[in-house]
């Protein structure tokens, strides 16, 4: 039971998220066009509903409650329209409806109690509502039927639908199955009508069942298939006969001789899969999609890399060395074929479009804009750019806090500035994603003020960030000053809402860097900021050179290697500090050995003897010195264990590790860690 | 204290155990005897091949490779400040699950599995500072350190 409830809360909130989202978007766009369109109005109210229906089902109470006001409104606006002069009166108060559904939301999340007190927010909309228009009359259900003795005649199949004993709240576990039914068929009644608003229907539905009408045995059928799959169903029964009108309903609940009764113990009730059915979404174009719980594609992507890793054991075993097998050989090439295949599957399942988080920026550029006076425009361009979930999750915060920062500090302050500067009075943000190979680049660009370097080296001197003299700064260091943790340009009393407070740049860096990706920030003074983050597309599978130095052997991965060669003493020349360095086409990179930096114990010390890669990152790019290629592999990219992390091994260049083919593990390096790890040891 | 604990586990031990009583590991490390919580022991492996980790403390040997699992080994002997020795055939590694935290333990010798009541439990004094140690057991005229586990994989 625990775990089918756990299912259930999982589903109530995925549901509700992307109900509350949605709704979001609708407002965005209607206050774009500055009216409700009746699409706009239908599709808030149907929002709402569900809301309403499942909150009250998880007995969430306040999101029910205010879910129920906001449906009223809207009942209303449906029927009167709305006075244009309220409309701007009616965005404000739905925004904040909408952060007040998403902040419970994340409370029953964080397993937080709940905000009891919604009298607030109620009160907002009902005196809304009464000063817009009059309600004539109390809505209360969304159902077709208006009446059910009118209609109960009409129809020739019945369902009758009773409930486990005790699971409480019968009448709305009634609504949700109405709801249900309504996707699959449309012409059916119900009896009693008003489950959703009568809580004296409970006693009436725990005795005589829940009752509803059909007009042919298509939606009967499709009705049962629905009541199959809804919880807390003790038995049901489909009465194949002239339906019992409402009046008559009661005295013939014993002589229903026709009907062909079913237990709910043969239904596989608890099941997940059930569970999503009957909490599926109400829109129909959504039939061809199904939620899957990420641990469980992320299960599957252990398994497929351990296919991978099996399938290596298997192909270059050691008992088939010297043998000639042709068979074989032809198998293992199909194996092979097949399981890249298989990998690749597996990857785009995981593949998300980043439009959901982009999408979000809309809403923080309106908020922010009303409320600092700026008008801009955002501009969202490759929102299509599918990346792996982790990495959606990852992303989403930094690249709000980069919207923030350029609505707050990139833009000027009124649009007289912009004139001035000749600049479009409405400033434009950019958000752009799009992929490189092996990388997925988003970038944050404003066309506003830019960055005034003077200002942030006084900033750092200020605040004892320089490690070197002011003058020696180049634009593109002072620019990474703004990432430094406790860098702000605004001093205390500055500080904003929406940034400002010295925490946002580091901690984007320190996101983008969860992830595997790099950030930088370009800026022209007067021209606007660009801020670029690249990011790993996988994070799971990578290729890799394997290398050995003395016993140990490392994997760097292959797209960070941009040469490999031999070298002699020669060509070694030492800057001020007796560093070693290669000329590589017309520039100067230092030479780091791995051995030294590990200290590790070989024998190949002298540089002829080894090997040289020219490896390159980021902005950085030096040569390795190691003992010898080993040859490129596939490599299944397995985290530390958490053990290890308290001793910051990742900050020495170790990223993670691999198992090879023969069961040995390989540590995977970072190029770039492993090169600031070599600058801090010196 | 300890005779009577003594006599209570050679009438009991072999008929019955009672609810406090708990199934400990003992293994031997630089001479002394250590014991582990058998529930928290995931099994015992000899011949594993090690790979060597850099840039992390002397005592943590490396990581092995356990059916798919990467599991860090933290050498005993090392851990307790005491001097390296060779390893010989009898040394093993002990794979320990902390709230789901594996790690590896190398130790000299894994020696056999001893009840002991936790009433018979003794704090270890608290002016020799037993960094590891969260208590002292005697039983049968041999005393056993219990190895604090937890504070093992706190670093």
């Amino acid at each position: 039971m625990d775990n089918a409830m756990e299912n259930m809360l999982e589903l109530y909130l995925f549901e509700t998220n992307s109900m509350v989202e949605q709704l979001d978007e609708i407002l965005l766009n209607a206050e774009k066009d500055k009216t409700f369109s009746s699409d706009d109005v239908n599709e808030i109210f149907r929002i709402m509903h569900t809301v309403k229906g499942s909150s009250a089902m998880m007995q969430f109470q306040t999101v029910a409650g205010v879910a129920h006001t906001i449906e009223d409104l809207f009942y209303s606006i449906r029927n009167n329209g709305v006075d244009a002069s309220k409309l701007s009166e009616l965005f404000d108060l739905m925004f904040r409806c909408s952060d007040f559904l998403k902040l419970q939301v994340e409370k029953i999340q964080n397993n937080e109690p709940l905000n009891d007190n919604i009298d607030t927010i109620v009160d907002e909309i009902k005196s809304f509502l009464e000063t817009s228009d009059e309600i004539e009359e109390k809505f209360h259900s969304a159902a077709p039927t208006a009446d059910h003795q009118g209609s109960a005649g009409e129809g020739e199949y019945s369902i009758r639908v009773f409930f486990d004993e005790g699971c409480g709240m019968e009448n709305l576990r009634s609504f949700m199955l109405v709801t249900g039914i309504k996707e699959v068929c449309e012409n059916f009644t119900y009896y009693p009508a008003d489950v959703e608003s009568n809580n004296e229907t409970v006693q009436m539905i725990m005795e005589e069942g829940f009752l509803i009408n059909f007009t042919n045995k298509r939606d009967t059928d499709a009705a049962v298939n629905v009541i199959k799959g809804s919880l807390n169903i003790r038995t049901y029964e489909v009465l194949e006969k002239k339906p019992i009108p409402a009046e008559e309903y009661h005295n013939d609940v014993i002589s229903g001789l026709s009907a062909e009764p079913k237990t709910a113990a043969a239904l596989p009730k608890d099941t997940p899969l059930q569970n999503s059915a009957a909490a599926s979404h109400p829109a129909s174009n959504k039939q061809s999609l199904i939620n899957v719980n990420l641990t469980k594609l992320d299960k599957l992507m252990d398994i497929v890399a351990e296919i991978v890793i099996t399938e290596s054991m298997v192909t270059s075993c050691p008992d088939l060395k010297g043998l000639k097998l042709d068979n074989f050989t032809k198998s293992a090439r199909q194996l092979r074929k097949l399981t890249d295949e298989l990998q690749d599957i597996v990857m785009s399942i995981r593949m998300v479009p980043v439009s959901g988080v982009f999408h979000k920026m809309n809403r923080i550029v309106r908020d922010i804009g009303q409320s600092l006076k700026k008008d801009v425009r955002l501009i969202l361009e490759g929102e299509e750019t599918e990346v792996d979930k982790t990495i959606v999750d990852n992303i989403g915060d930094p690249i709000m806090h980069m919207v923030r920062n350029a609505m707050d500090h990139g833009i000027e302050i009124t649009s007289d500035d912009r004139i001035a500067a000749g600049k479009n009075p409405q400033g434009n943000i950019i958000l752009h994603a799009e992929h490189t190979g092996s990388e997925v680049i988003i970038q944050i660009s404003d066309d506003g003020r830019g960055v005034n370097t003077k200002k942030v080296l006084a900033k750092a001197a200020e605040n004892g960030l320089l490690v070197k003299p002011e003058n020696e700064y180049t634009q593109r260091e002072v620019l990474q000053l703004l990432m430094m943790p406790g860098f702000s340009t605004k001093s205390a009393e500055e500080v904003s809402e929406f940034s400002g407070r010295g925490v946002g740049m580091d901690v984007v860096k320190k996101n983008i860097d969860k992830v595997g990706g790099t950030i930088t920030i370009t800026s022209e003074e007067g021209k606007g900021t660009t801020t670029t983050m690249k990011i790993p597309l996988t994070l799971a599978i990578v290729d890799g050179m394997e290398i050995a130095v003395g016993k140990s052997i490392f994997t760097i991965p292959i797209n960070n290697i941009r040469q490999s060669f031999k070298t002699t003493k020669d060509e070694i020349v030492y800057d001020s500090n007796r560093g070693e360095m290669i000329k590589r086409m017309d520039n100067f990179y230092p030479v780091l050995r791995l051995h030294e930096l590990y200290g590790l114990e070989t024998e190949v010390t002298e540089i002829e003897n080894g090997i040289v890669l020219w490896v390159e990152s980021g902005d950085k790019s030096y040569c390795l010195f190691v003992d010898e290629l080993l040859g490129e592999h596939q490599v299944v990219v397995k985290p530390l264990p958490t053990y290890l992390n308290s001793f910051d091994v990742k900050n020495s260049g170790i990223v993670g590790c691999t198992i090879l083919g023969d069961g040995s593990i390989s540590i995977i390096l970072d190029v770039l860690y492993l090169y600031e790890s070599s600058k801090s040891a010196y | 204290m300890s005779i009577e604990s003594t006599v209570l586990m050679d009438m009991d031990a072999p008929v019955e155990t009672s609810v406090t009583m708990q199934e400990y590991l003992v293994f031997i490390s630089d001479e002394l005897r250590y014991v582990v919580s058998a529930a928290n022991v995931i099994e015992i492996i000899t011949n594993l091949s090690i790979t060597h980790m850099p840039k992390v403390p002397d005592y943590i040997k490396g990581i092995i490779n356990l059916r798919g699992q990467v599991i860090p080994i933290i050498d005993i002997r090392l851990r307790m400040y005491r001097s390296p020795v060779e390893y010989d055939e009898e040394c093993c590694i002990i794979v320990i699950n902390m709230n789901d935290v594996f790690v590896g333990l190398l130790v000299e010798k894994v020696s056999h599995v001893v009840n002991i009541d936790e009433e018979n439990i003794s704090q270890p004094p608290a002016n020799k500072k037993q960094e590891l140690v969260s208590g002292i057991v005697n039983l049968d005229n041999d005393v056993y350190l219990i190895l604090d586990c937890e504070k093992l994989i706190q670093f």
